[in-house]
């Protein structure tokens, strides 16, 4: 537990600088917010019409009010976090990186849910916003981030078990 | 025999039933729940700069660093800068950390939930410290580089001290103290995955 923290929390501070450096920004972070508000656009189109996106704001062309998806919001962090937490638990590498991409999804999924959901809030209270926005969401997302880490974990102690088994009775794993 | 909820869905399900009246009592005691990181943040800011700290005040959550730092005011006035921080901001991490011990159901309730928060802490004064260094260190470099003798590495230090502090800390170290506390879910997990190989 203590060699998972340590490795976790080495990798977790290279990665956050890395993401903070301009190139990172520039031609990561900025392209990929662009496109998560385009796509709360497209999803809320289906069924609200008046919802455009430019640049990285969500907007409601008829009444004008609109968000902006800042540093924080786009779910990069929570990316990383789960990145590190899966670079640093000890399984085979194929392992790793079937979480990471799993759990990319899985995290950006929750975060235009997140996106959709505080657009409206920020139409109907700025009070309610402001607590969804800053509290409810954040922790939210980060316990999606735990749920998809532990999922991943269950994973590979079931396959290492098969694995195993497989290894002890002469058979070849998968 | 198959379980009806695996371990994660039950914890899931339990850790966001518990989180909402958490938060919802968190926010209200939330003026109570900023004194002790603003006292923190007070004492850390005094101890590191005491040439140009002389204290802070507290209204609300909202806290306020005096300090004897000058600055050009509107119409040629000089005024002491007073940069602000809402403590909130960076406290909430408190009620997921009851959150994820009553999820668990977690035994010695009565001493991690207390422990984790004291624990919680330092991560929640450094989100405090650094929103004030920003805004010296950083939005006000011009006027008060000469006094405070802040170089290009320590603004870049700010910088980067006040994004970690903002983004990462809140979240991430309820879910470390949580971890480090009470892993059995984290065995739980493991034990069930190599039970269900045989599935």
């Amino acid at each position: 537990m203590v060699r998972f923290f340590i490795i976790f929390l080495v990798l977790l501070v290279v990665l956050f600088v890395g993401e903070l450096t301009p190139p990172i920004q520039q031609w990561i972070v900025v392209p990929w917010t662009t496109l998560l508000a385009s796509a709360s656009a497209h999803l809320v189109q289906t069924f609200d019409t008046h919802v455009i996106s430019y640049g990285k704001v969500l907007q409601n062309a008829r009444t004008g009010v609109g968000v902006s998806i800042e540093a924080g919001c786009n779910g990069i962090e929570a990316c990383l976090i789960l990145l590190a937490a899966l670079a640093a638990y000890p399984a085979r590498w194929q392992a790793k990186l079937t979480g990471i991409v799993i759990g990319f999804v899985a995290i950006q999924s929750v975060n235009l849910l997140r996106i959709i959901t505080l657009f409206y809030l920020a139409g109907w209270s700025a009070s309610a916003f402001e607590f969804a926005h800053l509290y409810l969401w954040q922790a939210l997302i980060m316990l999606d981030v735990v749920v998809v880490w532990l999922v991943w974990m269950r994973w590979v102690a079931r396959q290492e078990f098969r694995r195993a088994h497989l290894d002890a009775s002469g058979g070849v794993a998968a | 025999m198959r379980q009806p909820f695996s371990v994660i869905s039950g914890f899931f399900v339990r850790a966001l039933l518990w989180l909402i009246p958490a938060l919802a009592l968190w926010y209200l005691a939330r003026a109570y729940v900023a004194v002790a990181p603003a006292w923190l943040a007070e004492a850390v800011m005094k101890a590191l700069f005491p040439f140009w700290v002389h204290g802070s005040e507290l209204h609300g959550t909202t806290q306020t660093l005096i300090t004897g730092l000058t600055v050009p005011g509107a119409g040629g006035q000089i005024g002491e800068l007073a940069p602000e921080a809402n403590v909130l901001t960076y406290a909430y991490g408190m009620p997921l950390l009851a959150a994820l011990f009553l999820a668990v159901r977690s035994k010695g309730l009565w001493w991690k939930i207390p422990l984790g928060t004291v624990a919680l802490l330092p991560f929640q004064a450094w989100g405090v410290c650094f929103t004030w260094l920003l805004q010296i260190g950083v939005r006000a470099a011009e006027a008060t580089q000469a006094q405070t003798r802040f170089d290009a590495f320590d603004t870049n230090l700010i910088a980067a001290g006040y994004q970690l502090g903002f983004l990462l800390l809140p979240t991430l170290a309820p879910i470390l103290i949580w971890l480090a506390l009470d892993h059995r879910l984290v065995q739980q997990v493991l034990v069930e995955g190599a039970m269900s190989a045989g599935e």
